[in-house]
């Protein structure tokens, strides 16, 4: 029991705790009235940039408390990894379901580049790139990253946008993969440049071959270079693991 | 620059979305490496975005791949087609009249600017927005709230939208005490004073863009600590206009610094009424034939009033 106490954030302790089953569905309701606050920040952030309506917002906080309710149930019965941080754990919840709706909105947002042609691809097996999961799994990539050469590393990062087109860069330092000054570092640039270029992320080609004085061709073709090299090292990876688990 | 108090939501979703003020994306970040409580939020918040920055990875990767063999497809095909054309062009033909030479279209294409006053003047009016509602002082909000034995008074800003990202916070208060200044957004602190013996304050940051604050005073006398306003009163309230329109505005002033109907306008969409009939002011005392605009400060001033 203390193992599953210290994997949780204290707040789900009244659950966890519950001698019955009244005093577990009292400590839920408590959480999930906690989780409607938590999850109406998310929420009223998208609402003040107009990106959603009153209506979706209802949506979100309506499917927000749907899965929780599941979620807990399985905390409550040790069928479901542990919650660090509760309401991380809801902002997330609300976050995925925001994202959700934009793309069920906007599946033309999801890139250009990206599903707009999804039907006619090959039916390929996903790279291992593709199969990002995990911590461990980014932390490998990051790992990868930083063995790049400089320009690969500039050319990669600084456009680095996720299938809504938004900065990914960040995520490397919201999930405590790299510090500010690792990413500073890959990039070889002051800190202070780092945080004034920050908002303008991801940079197009034409402003990252004007930054390693370039021109655009060669900054696609370094991330390309970068991109296969970081695939392979990927793919290998899999395979060890793969052969890690067979033999052990 | 150190973060004194724990990260918000709303500061992890403008640091992934890129809205956070530049000065304060290392602080954050730096806070993010050392707090455990912060570290886990972020951690559990964001790692729906795992998987996504690897779909990304790869789609983009098989996307491209396929997209550059169908430029290449694309530029073969378009080769024969221009060949075919000049064959078919070139061939000696008397019975293909001369054309005329025209000049190219002159661009009628109006400035941004032109089109923000254009659709402005055409609409007649310019609405609140609602950033504006969410800060109105209601009439009976007006005369409730402090008590005739509260040590302070008069709090500002109060109802009001503001482009400054560091307001001035101001009160009465009487002799011998001290007042500690806690804004809040969404419930959340933002950011809290030291004990000021005056009765002005000014944040050392700017505020985040784009949210509604409210605002409370924490008032030590010799005897007693009170909060002001207590409670069930409403505590001040005041927005800061969004990036975008912060933007749009410091553009404006920039590009076009006499033009003061554009002023105004954008003024009045960023929710800034005061600054937006000073500006249309301006511009019918200069312009004193032109009702449209008029029409458009007579309708801003009509918010308060509403």
């Amino acid at each position: 029991m203390t193992e599953i106490l210290q994997a949780n954030d204290r707040a789900l302790h009244p659950l966890l705790e519950a001698a019955d089953e009244n005093a577990a569905e009292r400590a839920m309701e408590t959480l999930i009235a906690r989780a409607e606050g938590v999850a109406g920040q998310v929420v009223a952030y998208y609402r003040r940039r107009s990106l959603i309506g009153p209506d979706d917002a209802d949506e979100i906080l309506s499917a927000v408390r749907n899965r929780l309710f599941l979620k807990l149930r399985r905390v409550r019965g040790a069928a479901s990894q542990g919650i660090a941080s509760f309401d991380g754990y809801v902002a997330g919840v609300a976050y995925n379901a925001v994202n959700d709706l934009f793309r069920q909105r906007h599946p033309d947002r999801r890139t250009v580049e990206a599903t707009a042609e999804a039907n006619d691809l090959p039916d390929t097996a996903p790279t291992p790139l593709v199969r990002l999961e995990q911590r461990a799994d980014v932390r490998q990539l990051w790992r990868e990253i930083q063995l790049l050469r400089p320009h690969q590393r500039a050319a990669l990062l600084l456009n680095l946008r996720g299938d809504d087109g938004r900065n990914m860069v960040g995520l490397f330092v919201l999930i405590g993969i790299a510090s500010i000054e690792d990413v500073a570092e890959a990039l070889a640039m002051p800190i202070e440049e780092l945080a004034s270029l920050w908002n303008d992320l991801p940079l197009d080609d034409l402003g990252i071959a004007a930054r390693l004085g370039l021109t655009r061709q060669q900054v696609i073709n370094l991330r390309r270079s970068a991109r296969d090299r970081l695939e392979r090292r990927m793919r290998l990876r899999v395979v060890d693991n793969n052969a890690g688990i067979r033999t052990s | 620059m150190t973060l004194e108090m724990h990260v918000s939501i709303e500061d992890l979703l403008r640091f992934r979305d890129g809205g956070l003020p530049a000065e304060e994306v290392v602080p954050l970040s730096r806070h993010l490496a050392t707090c455990a409580a912060c570290a886990a939020l972020a951690q559990e918040m964001f790692a729906g975005d795992i998987e996504r920055l690897g779909r990304a990875l790869g789609e983009r990767e098989l996307a491209r791949s396929r997209r550059m063999t169908r430029i290449v497809f694309a530029a073969a095909a378009a080769a024969i087609l221009i060949v075919i054309a000049l064959a078919v062009v070139l061939r000696p033909s008397k019975s293909i009249p001369p054309v005329a030479h025209r000049p190219p279209p002159r661009s009628t294409t109006p400035s941004r600017w032109d089109a923000v006053k254009t659709e402005a003047l055409r609409a007649g009016f310019i609405a609140a927005p609602a950033v504006v509602d969410s800060v109105r002082i209601l009439p009976s909000e007006q005369v409730r709230g402090l008590d005739s034995d509260e040590p302070a008074t008069a709090l500002q800003p109060n109802g009001v939208v503001l482009d400054d990202a560091r307001p001035r916070f101001r009160w009465h208060v009487k002799g011998g005490t001290t007042a500690t200044v806690s804004v809040f957004a969404d419930g959340n602190l933002v950011i809290r004073s030291p004990a000021v013996r005056g009765s002005e304050w000014t944040p050392e940051r700017d505020l985040p863009r784009g949210a509604v604050y409210q605002w409370q005073l924490e008032v030590k006398t010799r005897k007693k600590t009170y909060t002001v306003p207590a409670a069930p009163a409403r505590p001040p309230s005041f927005a800061i206009v969004d990036e975008e329109s912060h933007r749009r505005l410091a553009d404006a002033r920039r590009e076009a610094p006499g033009d003061h109907l554009l002023l105004g306008i954008l003024a009045a969409h960023a929710g800034l009424q005061a600054e937006a009939v000073e500006e249309l002011d301006r511009y019918s005392a200069a312009h004193p034939g032109d009702a449209a605009a008029r029409a458009l400060e007579a309708s801003v001033r009509h918010w308060t009033v509403r």
